[in-house]
């Protein structure tokens, strides 16, 4: 019996203890078990067990649990329970069940261990395992991912930092500067979530924080309280919106800050733990890595358009003259058509056949030279050029004619050979008309030394099953052979006054339209230069 | 009247008080009409000419080339030639060269869209009967004709 007495003084020291009676209304608890609960005795004597449910466990466990025990075996489980003042904690609990002589369940004694501190390092482990591999997801799905797939892969990137965290919304925000402030470009929320408001403006409603970001910092609220009092409008915006936990943080490249990465709690304040900051600071370095880069291009797509823009307009320049040739011709006509006709009038002399046909005259040669205008508007546009369907043939005819007036100049002889029914390619045609104007240019130049009845131009399209083949040959001094592999690099020129920036912009243009561009020396003299576009719209 | 000289400079060329306009008389025409050959590798040209010759009540002929125009068979009195400069063959600066080979007197008026300082001074120094940019006036380009035909060729 005495020996009885130490064992219990000995549990009561190191375990967590509670006794039922066959219903399971509450008989003993001991002095730990008082204290992790945070009931007194007198509050737990002749209480069920549900009064420390926590809605972690569905109802099936418990009655899992006492079936078990009432059949006489030995129950053994972790348990969530939910202390007085609300806080959960977590119990490795054993119920061992005691039977009188008849085999009738006396009682029910459960002898548990405080795991509460165990569960939360396991949790915490948890979810730092998570994070981790997500930032392992995030930094391959990004390598070598194609510019159009970005931004599916954004969100859904705020998406896994937002499961992972338990978060109820993740969003990106870019600054832009005509409206000196961030706007949010990506964006994913739980369902049923409110969405942030139309017309939401960083800059306005929340100016405190934006600034602060801007600055290149990371702003941490749990709740509306963290923020100082000049922050007033930012917490009157925070209430109005609900919200309650934000931590937004900088997206930084090259030292300069450009948008920022923000995780919500919508409805319950939420810690940020100093692991969850870093881990999302790693998020948001990568997500700040793919956006950088996808500025970058952008912006080198948007010079590489200006540096096309001007190289148009310095071969128009160069080809003033022939222009203003091909704008005279049929001003010139219609200008002594038109006086024709009025001598006619005066002398009360004209057949109005022969009015007809000078009438005709005159609307097609101003149709013609309104044709040449707006070649060359199209070549000193600035806007991006959209995508059409274009005829290399129609192209090469039109080509020809806008540099008739050099091409005679120069003595230089056409000869084209255009292929019947080649099919159309979809295409910016003011670029093809670049790239083509480029090619003719070069070969005029390139036949400067070539003796006069000698210069010939050879033009030739092609179609293959699904591709259309535009090759130019001139007589003139060809390319030097060590060079043919670079002639379409930048800078690349055999012309003493040549930028060599002309066939490197052919060459991005018909890339940029699927095709590929090639230059060889002709055997019998002379280079070619050929380009091939798909006609199949890929 | 001195009748002026038709051989301008391009800034003056194409401006209609540079000549004194010039009627045709009732002698010449009861004579023969003048003849104009024209000769352009712009078809549109051709015919705009022709039309505007033929309202003057002369008589045009076109050519598409210098070489057709010399295969011809075109006379020298009471006649001139109208032509472009640039050909895709043979230039129109080589027109009055050619027919100083061929012993032909026939002057040429050279109206061009390619005007240069060296286009102008080669037509003078080859006796040019008179020099037009593009787009021409009809007044003056009539004038030059009637002028021509009545001066002959300078040589």
């Amino acid at each position: 019996m005495r020996e009885a007495t130490d064992l219990k003084a000995a549990l009561d020291e190191h375990a967590v203890v509670a006794i039922t009676d066959p219903n399971g209304q509450i008989t003993y608890v001991n002095d730990k078990f008082c204290a992790i609960s945070k009931y007194s005795r007198k509050e737990l004597l002749r209480q069920g067990q549900h009064i420390f449910e926590s809605d972690h466990h569905p109802q099936a466990f418990f009655h899992d649990l006492w079936q078990k025990v009432e059949q006489g075996e030995v129950w053994h489980g972790e348990i969530q329970n939910r202390a007085k003042d609300g806080t959960a904690y977590w119990i490795d609990t054993t119920v061992i069940p005691f039977f009188d002589d008849r085999g009738k369940s006396r009682q029910f004694v459960a002898v548990c261990e405080d795991i509460t501190e165990q569960k939360r390092v396991e949790a915490e482990l948890a979810n730092k395992l998570r994070l981790q591999r997500l930032l392992v997801e995030l930094s391959s799905r990004f390598v070598a991912l194609p510019s159009e797939e970005v931004d599916a892969a954004l969100e859904h990137t705020l998406q896994l930092t937002a499961e992972t965290l338990r978060l109820d919304r993740c969003t990106l925000w870019q600054y832009v500067e005509h409206l000196h402030g961030i706007v949010c470009t990506h964006c994913w929320q739980r369902s049923g979530y409110p969405l942030i408001p139309e017309g939401f403006s960083m800059s306005q409603n929340l100016p405190w924080v934006q600034s602060r970001v801007m600055n290149g910092e990371t702003v941490c609220i749990t709740g509306t309280e963290d923020l100082p009092p000049e922050a007033a409008s930012d917490t009157k915006t925070l209430h109005r919106l609900g919200l309650h936990s934000k931590i937004m943080i900088p997206l930084i490249v090259h030292g300069h800050v450009f948008g920022a990465f923000a995780c919500a709690a919508v409805s319950v304040n939420r810690k940020w733990q100093p692991d969850e900051i870093t881990d999302l600071k790693l998020v948001t370095q990568i997500i700040g890595n793919v956006i950088g880069r996808q500025r970058a291009e952008l912006r080198e797509e948007e010079l590489r358009a200006e540096l096309a823009h001007a190289m148009r307009v310095a071969t128009l320049g160069e080809l003033a003259a022939a222009l203003a040739h091909e704008l005279n011709q049929p001003l010139a006509a219609i200008l002594s058509n038109a006086q024709a006709a009025l001598r006619f009038i005066a002398d009360d002399n004209i057949e109005p056949t022969e009015m007809q046909a000078i009438l005709n005259d005159i609307v097609r040669d101003n149709k013609r030279a309104g044709n040449v205008i707006h070649n060359l508007r199209s070549m000193a546009s600035k806007r991006p050029t959209s995508r059409e369907w274009c005829s290399l043939n129609e192209l090469v005819s039109e080509v020809v004619e806008l540099m008739k007036g050099e091409l005679i100049g120069e003595k230089i002889e056409v000869c084209s050979l255009l292929a019947p029914a080649l099919p159309c390619v979809m295409a910016a045609r003011v670029e093809l008309v670049q790239v083509l104007v480029n090619l003719l240019v070069n070969a005029v130049h390139a036949m400067k030394d070539t003796p006069v009845g000698k210069r010939s131009l050879e033009i030739e399209t092609q179609a293959t099953l699904d591709h259309v083949v535009l090759r130019i040959r001139d007589h003139g001094h060809g390319l030097p052979a060590e060079r043919l592999a670079n002639v379409f690099d930048p800078f690349f020129s055999t012309k003493s006054d040549g930028l060599g920036i002309g066939l490197s912009i052919c060459r991005r243009i018909i890339e940029n339209h699927s095709g590929r561009i090639e230059a060889q020396n002709h055997a019998n003299g002379g280079a070619c230069f050929q380009f091939i576009l798909p006609t199949v719209t890929v | 009247m001195s009748p002026p000289n038709p051989y301008h400079t391009p800034d003056t060329a194409n401006a209609d008080r540079c000549f004194q306009p010039l009627t045709l008389g009732h002698e010449s025409m009861s004579k023969a009409q003048i003849q104009v050959y024209i000769v352009d590798d712009e078809p549109s040209i051709c015919t705009a000419y022709a039309r505007l010759v033929r309202a003057a009540k002369m008589e045009p002929r076109t050519f598409g080339s210098v070489e057709d125009f010399m295969l011809s068979n075109f006379a020298d009195e009471n006649a001139c030639v109208v032509s472009d400069v640039q050909f895709p063959g043979t230039s129109g600066l080589e027109l009055p060269l050619l027919l100083n080979r061929a012993g032909r007197s026939l002057p040429v008026i050279f109206v061009t869209a390619f005007d240069t300082s060296e286009t102008r001074d080669l037509a003078h120094e080859r006796g040019a009967a008179a020099y037009f940019r593009k787009p021409v006036d009809d007044q003056a380009l009539l004038d030059a004709i009637v002028w021509a035909v009545r001066h002959g060729p300078a040589v």
